[in-house]
């Protein structure tokens, strides 16, 4: 039965190996599945958070994976729209790291906010002047996108196209795949930005309060570029790895060239644009409040470092190697570049959620520290869970990477 | 405008907010469901086979997608663009016009018998005296699929679609279906034995551009094994072409078990 389910020409461990490689992860899930079980069954109370610190580990866990998610949206943009050709190779795979990064967003979301039996409400009784309204429709909307775009990648199994009606209903979904990947590239240009702009309209908090271009302050736009620039390597990261735990090639090193070449263009626009913005909101957007910017960096651990760490180490660097000719040429360095833009933007979430929340905004206020519940932990860890599972099942059972086998072929 | 929403204002913000949702979803549940439609649609039509067919197609390995006219020389390095359909192909036609003798070709070591027609998956078709045709799997499918463990062939009456499943192979791992020359309901099954796995009767008058013959079907199979020696050498991890010799008989002993399903997939152009 394993077998026949398995892609021609394409190898895959033992079904009981495969089984024994699943049982941490689900054990993960179950442990978090567990803790929402308490977060829904007794309350909120589970967990860290309270009114003065309301966002925790899942908020910034959910504009992280989110970030890190955007290959989906950038890829299929680059691949349907602009017609970059060699992305074919990673498409599929990126649908499904898309997937996972996107349910696992809602679900956590789910959880957040408690009472996910009234999660209609927020489409019923939209508060239209908050961006988490347009958060919540771009998100739902994008989800269903990406579960459509997930579609062909199931019906294309190899049993399940033996019916005719399945293939064709793939063979049509794929002609439209371009509309889908336009209006992925619509919503996800808003909701990555909302998500961004969410803290810049903040005008009580002045670490997380910018200047505004139009009617969205500069995060709104940050946001977009930093998750178009990180997308592309995070797929490249997990394309290695999974080549690396299954020992296949799965994509030529062009492919890995092409990712890293757009990622680097990217995320050098985008650290420059971060300079900007760093530069104007410590001479003038919080000076204007009545807070000097070095007042932010008082507080341990988070010094100046962390604005360091996030545009030079974690945002120059890594552009400038994914630029470099010779550093593309090595697989090795690439993959580092790629997980330090990957770090990078990891650090930014952090700082966005976990620091603007932290830090005092008020004269009477004091610095806060929070540190996540079991339950939170281990519910974040679950969404790590899921995700293994989802992409190892559709790894092994669908054809997630085009050029595996032709290139398993070569030798 | 949203009831049980007393809330709501309904000012052009709101309206352009929700407005542009709503267009999305629109936009969503429309392509989606024009999508099922068409599959719908498609299925009614008995196109599911030419669209599995073309899939397939647009799959195989360029090596595999030589149009008919490489390989007698032709037209060298010519790779087929129509998914091996050379009924509107206006080369086909053209060439078929100017049609000059060439240079006999090695069938490769396979035999190429003068009745028949070959199909690009591996079948071929043999038209009889009463309209019907037989279909059968060709020197080089035989030889590899060896004596299969199962053979699935479809019931009396049932219709079949050109490049459509004719009939389904198993042998060891592999699983492989060979694709149909011909549309038409089958009239009679038949068995290795008998010489003829399937006995047609075809839709309409029998169109048979696609399929070769003669010369050109052993130019075809000269190519094809060219091709097994490189899936072949390729499942033994060394790419490399044989030098020289024949091809044994027992070509399914020559194959290792994990890769049998890829090799004869490869062979008979399932993806």
């Amino acid at each position: 039965m394993d077998d026949t389910l398995i892609g021609r020409g394409l190898r895959r461990t033992s079904l009981p190996r495969f089984l024994l490689w699943l049982v941490p992860w689900a054990a993960l899930l179950a442990l978090g599945l567990y803790a929402v079980y308490l977060c829904f069954a007794i309350g909120l109370n589970q967990t860290n958070m309270d009114n003065r610190f309301a966002f925790g580990l899942w908020i910034y866990l959910d504009l992280t994976v989110i970030a890190l998610g955007a290959g989906a949206f950038f890829t299929g943009f680059l691949l349907y729209i602009l017609k970059k050709k060699e992305l074919k190779a990673v498409i599929n795979s990126a649908v499904v790291i898309g997937f996972i990064c996107y349910s696992g967003a809602v679900g956590i979301l789910m959880v957040d906010v408690g009472q996910p039996l009234r999660a209609w409400f927020t489409f019923w009784h939209p508060n239209v002047h908050s961006m988490l309204a347009e958060v919540t429709f771009c998100l739902t909307l994008y989800l269903s996108v990406l579960a459509i775009e997930y579609a062909p990648l199931v019906l294309k199994n190899r049993r399940l196209k033996e019916v005719p009606g399945l293939l064709v209903l793939e063979h049509q979904l794929h002609k439209v795949m371009v509309v889908f990947a336009g209006i992925g590239t619509l919503l996800s240009f808003f909701h990555q930005g909302s998500l961004g702009g969410l803290y810049g309209v903040l005008r009580g908090n002045p670490f997380a309060f910018r200047e505004h271009i139009g009617i969205w302050p500069t995060t709104f736009f940050l946001f977009i570029l930093s998750a178009a620039a990180v997308g592309p390597s995070f797929i490249l990261l997990t394309t290695w790895l999974v080549g690396k735990v299954s020992r296949k090639r799965l994509v030529s090193p062009e492919v890995f060239q092409t990712l890293a070449k757009i990622s680097g263009w990217l995320l050098l626009v985008y650290v420059v644009l971060k300079g900007i913005d760093s530069l104007v909101w410590i001479n003038s957007t919080s000076p204007k409040t009545g807070v000097q910017v070095s007042s932010f960096y008082a507080h341990p651990p988070f010094g100046t470092w962390v604005l360091f760490a996030e545009v030079v180490l974690l945002g120059l660097v890594p552009a400038a190697l994914l630029l470099s000719r010779r550093v593309r040429a090595r697989t090795g360095l690439l993959v580092l570049a790629a997980a330090m833009a990957c770090a990078g933007i990891v650090l930014n979430r952090y700082v966005m959620t976990i620091q603007t929340l932290a830090l005092p905004s008020l004269p009477f206020d004091s610095f806060l520290s929070y540190s996540p519940s079991w339950q939170e932990t281990a519910a974040f860890l679950a969404v790590l869970g899921y995700g293994v599972l989802l992409y190892s099942i559709s790894f092994r059972w669908l054809n997630l990477f085009p050029e595996e086998r032709e290139l398993a072929t070569k030798g | 405008m949203l009831p049980g929403n007393t809330d709501f204002i309904l000012d052009p913000a709101n309206v352009i907010f929700l407005g542009v949702f709503a267009l999305v979803l629109v936009v969503v549940v429309g392509t989606l469901a024009s999508a099922i439609v068409s599959a719908r649609r498609a299925v009614v039509r008995g196109q599911a086979a030419a669209i599995l067919w073309h899939e397939e197609f647009e799959e195989l390995p360029a090596s595999a997608r030589d149009c008919r006219h490489a390989m007698t020389g032709e037209m060298p390095g010519r790779r087929c663009e129509r998914a091996f359909d050379c009924k509107g192909c206006e080369t086909h036609a053209r060439l078929l016009a100017d049609a000059k003798p060439l240079p006999a070709i090695d069938a490769g070591g396979f035999f190429v018998l003068a009745d028949r027609l070959y199909h690009r998956g591996h079948a071929w078709l043999k038209s009889e005296e009463d309209g019907t045709v037989t279909l059968g799997l060709d020197d080089l499918a035989t030889r590899l699929v060896g004596t299969p463990d199962a053979l699935v062939l479809p019931a009396v009456g049932e219709r079949l679609a050109e490049n459509g499943p004719a009939f389904r192979l198993k042998a060891g791992k592999a699983r492989v279906r060979v694709a149909s020359p011909v549309s038409g309901e089958v009239v009679e099954t038949g068995s290795f034995a008998k010489g003829f796995l399937l006995r047609v009767k075809p839709d309409g008058p029998l169109d048979t551009r696609a399929l070769l013959s003669g010369r050109e079907a052993a130019a075809f199979f000269g190519r094809e094994r060219d091709r097994l020696q490189l899936v072949l050498s390729a499942a033994q991890g060394i790419p490399a072409l044989a030098d020289g010799g024949v091809l044994v008989g027992d070509l399914s002993s020559a194959i290792p078990e994990e890769d049998r399903d890829r090799v004869l997939g490869e062979m008979l152009l399932e993806a």
